[in-house]
Order: structure tokens, then sequence, then C-alpha cells
């Protein structure tokens, strides 16, 4: 059901023609039933028709020929003019060179953080040792006053480029349509270029232009030439309100000059999004400076600091690689909490990688310990060397380096540890806690060491690893025990040792790993494989061994089965199952063929 | 068709005559400005209300052209490019105070326009006219410019957006708020 308040809406639409003709009928319509509709129509109407009886211009009394005459005359006098310019020439040189000077100093000194306008005149004599002006900015010294004719002139010339430029003006975020665009103005401002006129400055001018089309143009030319002063005129726009958009997408435009400059956009939840974006997508170290100090600045007092946060955040993952250090400072500092860090470095493409750069040497402003949580959170492979040599090395955090090695785990974590402990240059002590924390986590660890390290032949690690593992018998070690009782270069007596260690120790998924190593036993290991059956029995009870051994003769089978049943594994003391395990080796001499 | 061909023909002698007129060619360019000077001079004079003024305002949008001819990509139709330089022209001119001096009055146009059919119906429709003309004049120049290009002169929203240098539906926006500015202006005192 369409109200008043939609048919009014539609009556300017109807009148101008942009109306759908079924709409226009639908609004006749409703006006005949209505009456104070129809007052509104009436009166719009009224308002055409008064318009259409306006007199229309006297175009007859327009001599065309005339004006042709006018303009032709206008433009021979413009092209006639070089020679007189070119006798002016030095005076003007001179007269813009004092007004580019004196533009310089009032900008250095603004009172009241507004660029100032470009100077039009001035009589003031120039400074009694002025300071050499820039060469590009300055073409002579200033020695007389400028011509403000002139200047209006040359300022109106800018404006009337960039009127006509305006038609082709590039969209926002392609650098390389907004470099064609400024060259196309260049192109057209030679003119003024040969005469020394600052053309960049008379278009810094233009920016404050009454006609949006002009302003737009002349923040596009500035923004993709801009310079070190330009950048205030920039700023300047940008705390107007109708320049402000365009003011901050013509200061991401102008490169490294303006990034400090971004700072007052980021600040402003209208164009913070955006630019934003343009820092992520240009890059590089100065960016994720940019953003790093809006996040620090703005996300501590914006009233939705999750949101501004997780923005800033967003862009610097999109910067990548140099965002890295700007994460880890935020995160030193507690801008950011650890667990907001980790996850910012987790979204960063390449960060694993960065950070583990900087186990050796990190940046000002990081902290160590932070730089361990991530590395223990990305564990970057490259990262797990440089660890473990800096736990040898350097005393310094050494606690924190050996958890964050404990964090990376699996095989190669546990190895790095018991490798620090082979060392002898690191009590095993302070090593413990983060063997048993690897093997508690990954289970199957241990055992990939252990059979790397045999097939390697690295007896003093493997060693060592045994050692500790008789030393702390935790369910975890048993994978590892099973490994070492297969692992034939070592002593029959420590192996035994191992496996009846893994009976006593492991869970019953561990008697599947004995099963496995009995079957895999030479009939002459029968000292090993009675270990291997007495630690089944006692993990997985009396039915996994019959299960086992039903294979052998029934009678010695059987015979088997009785002995362990006598011993009753559980309850006694591992002597006593040495004890056991002699008179079952004796038992399988008769029984195994 | 015929029609349709003229004007394709029309749009490429003309096309031949900027990039002639773009090389340096004054005769071209003479040309274009037969096309078009009336065109500028309506449209200026319709901002400004002043003969004289509109048609200086007219030329130096010419000599204008000329010096950004180079410039004129050829993205939107040559008259519609005079047309936003002429708009430039009347804004500056509007800012500079032109408009006080050599206003046309609207009694002196009017009476070129066709009389009503009694004395008395001309007398008040000249009086209406009048009214609407101060009213239009009063209006600030981008919605005055919004509502010549789009109600009086009877462009496409397109073109008057091209004009004033901003989107069409800004452009819509504009007309729609020079109406209501316009009808208010007009509007008796304690009428609703």
């Amino acid at each position: 059901m369409k109200t008043c308040r939609t048919f009014r809406a539609r009556i300017h639409g109807a009148l101008d023609g942009s109306l759908p003709i079924e709409a226009v009928f639908a609004l006749e319509e409703h006006v005949r039933g209505c009456a104070a509709c129809r007052t509104v129509y009436r009166r719009e109407r009224d308002l055409d028709a008064a318009l259409a009886r306006l007199p229309g211009p006297p175009v007859e009394r327009v001599d065309v020929e005339r004006a042709i005459a006018g303009i032709r005359a206008t433009i021979d006098r413009e092209a006639v003019a070089p020679p007189r310019r070119r006798f002016w020439l030095p005076l003007a040189i001179a007269a813009a060179a004092a007004a580019v000077l004196l533009f310089f100093l009032l900008r250095r000194a603004p009172v009241d953080g507004r660029a100032p306008p470009i100077v039009e005149s001035t009589t003031r004599p120039p400074p009694p040792s002025p300071p050499p002006p820039p060469v590009e900015e300055i073409a002579e010294p200033p020695d007389a006053a400028i011509d403000p004719v002139r200047l209006a002139r040359a300022r109106d010339e800018v404006r009337c480029l960039l009127a006509s430029a305006a038609e082709a003006l590039p969209p926002w975020g392609e650098p390389r349509a907004a470099s064609e665009f400024a060259a196309a103005v260049d192109e057209g401002a030679r003119e003024l270029e040969r005469s020394r006129w600052p053309v960049l400055r008379l278009a810094e001018g233009a920016i404050a232009d009454a006609d949006p089309a002009v302003a737009r143009a002349a923040l596009r030319y500035v923004g993709a030439r801009a310079d070190r002063l330009s950048v205030r005129t920039l700023e300047a726009a940008f705390a107007r309100p109708e320049s402000r958009i365009d003011a901050a997408l013509a200061l991401c435009d102008a490169g490294d000059v303006a990034l400090d400059a971004l700072a007052s956009p980021l600040r402003d939840p209208a164009t913070r999004g955006f630019v934003l974006a343009r820092l992520a997508d240009r890059g590089g170290d100065g960016a994720a400076r940019v953003v790093e100090t809006s996040i620090r600045v703005t996300a501590m007092n914006a009233a939705d600091r999750t949101a501004w946060i997780r923005e800033g955040l967003d862009a610097l993952a999109r910067i990548g690689g140099p965002s890295v250090p700007a994460i880890l400072r935020l995160g030193s500092e507690g801008t950011l909490s650890p667990d907001e860090t980790i996850d910012a470095l987790a979204a960063t493409e390449g960060a694993a990688e960065v950070v583990a750069g900087f186990v050796s040497a990190r940046p000002k402003g990081v902290q160590d310990a932070l730089v361990l949580r991530a590395l223990a959170a990305l564990q970057p492979a490259r990262a797990l060397p440089l660890l473990e040599r800096r736990a040898l090395e350097v005393r310094e955090r050494r606690r924190e380096v050996i958890e964050c090695i404990a964090w990376y785990g699996g095989e190669g974590g546990l190895a790095a540890l018991l490798r620090l402990a082979a060392s002898g240059r690191i009590a095993e002590d302070d090593l413990e806690d983060a063997i048993l924390a690897t093997l508690d986590r990954d289970r199957n660890a241990g055992r990939a060491v252990v059979e790397d390290w045999a097939r390697a032949g690295r007896r003093v690690e493997l060693s060592v690893f045994q050692r500790f593992l008789l030393g702390h018998p935790v369910p975890a070690a048993a994978p590892a025990l099973v490994a070492f009782g297969g692992a034939d270069f070592l002593p029959t007596a420590d192996r035994r040792w191992s496996l009846l260690l893994a009976g006593e120790t492991g869970t019953p998924a561990d008697a599947e790993l004995l099963a496995e190593l009995f079957q895999r036993l030479k009939p002459s290991e029968k000292d090993l494989k009675a270990a291997c059956l007495l630690s089944i029995r006692a993990l997985a009870g009396s039915e996994r061994v019959e299960l086992l051994v039903e294979t052998l003769p029934s009678r010695n089978a059987r015979r088997v089965v009785a002995v362990l049943a006598d011993a009753d594994a559980r309850s006694r003391p591992i002597t006593t199952l040495t004890r056991l395990a002699r008179e079952l080796e004796n038992a399988l001499a008769t029984s195994v063929p | 068709m015929a029609r349709t061909l003229d004007e394709m023909r029309e749009a490429a002698t003309e096309q031949a005559l900027i990039r002639r007129a773009r090389s340096g060619d004054r005769g071209a360019f003479d040309a274009l400005v037969r096309g078009h000077f009336k065109h500028v001079y309506a449209f200026l004079h319709r901002m400004i209300r002043s003969h004289e003024d509109a048609e200086d305002l007219a030329q130096e949008c010419f000599v204008r052209a000329w010096r950004s001819l180079p410039h004129y990509r050829e993205q939107s139709a040559f008259s519609t490019w005079l047309l936003r330089i002429a708009r430039h022209l009347a804004h500056d001119h509007h800012r500079a105070g032109g408009r006080r001096a050599r206003t046309t009055p609207v009694e002196e146009a009017s009476a070129q326009a066709q009389p009503g059919p009694s004395p008395a119906d001309a007398l008040a429709r000249r009086e209406v006219v009048r009214d609407v003309a101060d009213a239009l004049q009063r209006l600030p120049e981008r919605l005055r410019a919004a509502i010549v290009l789009r109600t009086i002169e009877g462009r496409e929203y397109d073109e008057v957006a091209e004009i004033l240098g901003v989107k069409p539906a800004t452009a819509r926006m504009l007309v729609m708020q020079a109406r209501r500015a316009l009808a208010q202006r007009l509007r008796p005192e304690g009428a609703p």
C-alpha cells in the first residue's frame, strides 16, 4: 500500500519524464482521489509552466561572426605574447621566486594549521640572508614583487586546465592511471612550467576551489605529484569535511612523503577503512609502521577497541613479512594481548620465517619471551636448530628456549632436547620436564627417535635416552622402551630391561607394540621373547598371550600360560619378574622350534 | 534512418573539426565556434541574465576551449565539455559579483516574448514570469545551473551531471533541491 509520501516523491520524476509510464498512471490515479497530493502536483506543474514561460535568451542579438573575430583577436594576442613574455621573463621569474619563497616561509610557520593560500602579491623585501631555496622549486633568486595580475592569470590557467582534465579523472586506487592523469596535466601546463611557474603549488591552490570537480582534479594531481610541502595542503584539505575523502585518497597516492600524514585519516572512521586497504596494497616497512602507530594510538582511545584493532591487524596481515616486527612490538608493549599477537602473526603470511630470524637478533622493542612464544606457536622449521644452538650457547632465557623447543614437540623437538642432554652442557634436571612433556604430547615421538638413531648408530644419544627413560618410568615412555627392546646393537640385558619396564609403565595399547616385536624377534632371542610375553600379560592380560602363543605346540603353549599365571607379574617387583623370565627362557627353549 | 545518418555524419564532421583545431587549424575552430556559440551564450544568459556579460563570457569560454583543446579527450560531447567550461565561468562571474551589474530586466526580455490573450492576463503572466526569474536568480549558483540545464534546457541527467562535475544521482538531487527552493520562494506568505 503506497502512501501519499511515496506518491509525492514521484511527482518530480513524473513531471520531468524520468518516471516509467505505469508509475505516472498510478500517480495520476492517486492524485485524482487525494486532494492534498493534487495540490502538490498542481503546484509543481504550475512551476514547470512558469519556468517554461520564462523568456528565452535574446539569441538573435548575438553576432556570431563578431564573436569569432573577438575570439581570434584574443587568441592572436596570446600567440604573440611570448616575445613580450620573454621581455618580462626575468622580472616574472624573480617575482614568482619571491612569491614562492614567501609562500614556503608562511607554510613553514602555519598559524592555525591550515595551508595558506598562494600568495598573490608581496611588497615585503626579501629577508637579509635567505636560506638557499630548493633548486627545483625556485628558479631565480627573489628580487622583485610578483605581478598579481600574472599570478591570477597563471592560477586561472591551472584551474581551467584542471577543469578540463576533470573529465578524464581516473578512478582512485589505480596508480598508473593517476600517473598518466598527472602527466596529461603536466603536458598542458608545459608553458607555465617553462615560465617557471610552480604548477604544483598553483594546483594546491585549486584544492579549495568551490567547484568540486576542479577541487577533485586538483587533489588527484597533487596526490600524484606531491612533495613534502604538498602534504601540508593535503592535510588541510582533509580537515575540510567536503574534501575529506578525496584528500585522504590523495594522501594515500602521495607515497612515502605522506605516510606520517595518514595518521589523521586513520583516526577517522569514515576514511580509516580505505586508507588501511591502500596501505595494505602498498605494503613495505613504512606502511606497516603507519598502521602500527594507528593501532597503538587510536585503538586505545576508540570506543570499539576490538573492531579497530581487528581492522588494523587485518591490514598488517595483508602487508605480510614487514608487519611482523610491528605486531611483535604491539604485543611486547601490551597494546595487544599475547594471544592477539600470536593470532595476528599466524594470519600474516611469512611471519613464521621472519620470527625465526629473531631467535638470535630481535628488533628493538620486541620482547624475547614473546618471540619464543611466537616460535612455539608458529613452529618454523628453520628456527629449531637455531633454538637448539642458542640453548647450548646462551644461558639467558635458557629455560624459555627449552620450553619453546618442547612446544615444537614431535620427533624433531624430542631429538633436539635429547641432543642437548647428550651434550653434557645442560643439566638433565633442566631438560627433564621438557622431555617428559614432549613424550606426553606425542607417545610415538620417542619410538621414532630411537628407530632413527638406531639406524644412524647414534649410540651415545641412545644410551642417554635409555638412561633417562629407566629413571623416569612414565606411561608415555613405553613405546620408546619397546623400541629399545628391538634395538639389536644394544646389549641383550639392556634390551630386556627396557621390555620389562614397558610392561610396568605402559598401557594396553602398548601391548600391541610388544606383540609385534615378539613376532619379529629371532627364535634365539628367547629371553627377549619371554620379556615381551611377561609385559603383554601385564598390560593386556592372559587372553592376549594365549592368542599370541597359539601357534606354538599346544603342550608348550599351555605350559607358557601356566608359568605366566603363576608368576602373577603384576604384583611382583622387577627382580622377581627377571627370575621368572629366566624360567620362561627354559620353557621356551624346549617348546619353540 | 536518414536522420541518424545525418547525425552520424555531423558527429564525424565535428570530430574532424576538433582534430584539425587541435592541430592548430584556426578555420576549423571557427567552424566549431559557429556551431556552438549560441548554445553556450544561451546557457550563460540563463545563468547570469545579462546579454553583454553572457556574450563576453561565451567568447572567453571559447578562448579557454582553444587553450585546453589538447586535453579534450572526447569522452563527453564537445558541447558538454564547452558547457562545463561555461559553467565554471558563470561560477567565477557570480563569485566576482558580476551578477549585480548589467542584469537584463525581465520586463525587457519578456516584452520580446509573445503577449497574453488580454492585457489583464498578459500583466498577470508577466508578473509571474518576473517572480520566477527573480526566484531563479536568487538560487545558489549550483542549483540554478542544475535546474537551467535539466528543466529549462531539457538535458539528460547524465549530461547535466557531466557539466556540473557530479554523479547523475547527485544531479537529480540538485534539480529536486532547486525545484523545492523555487517553489518555496514563489509560495505566497502564509501558504502551506
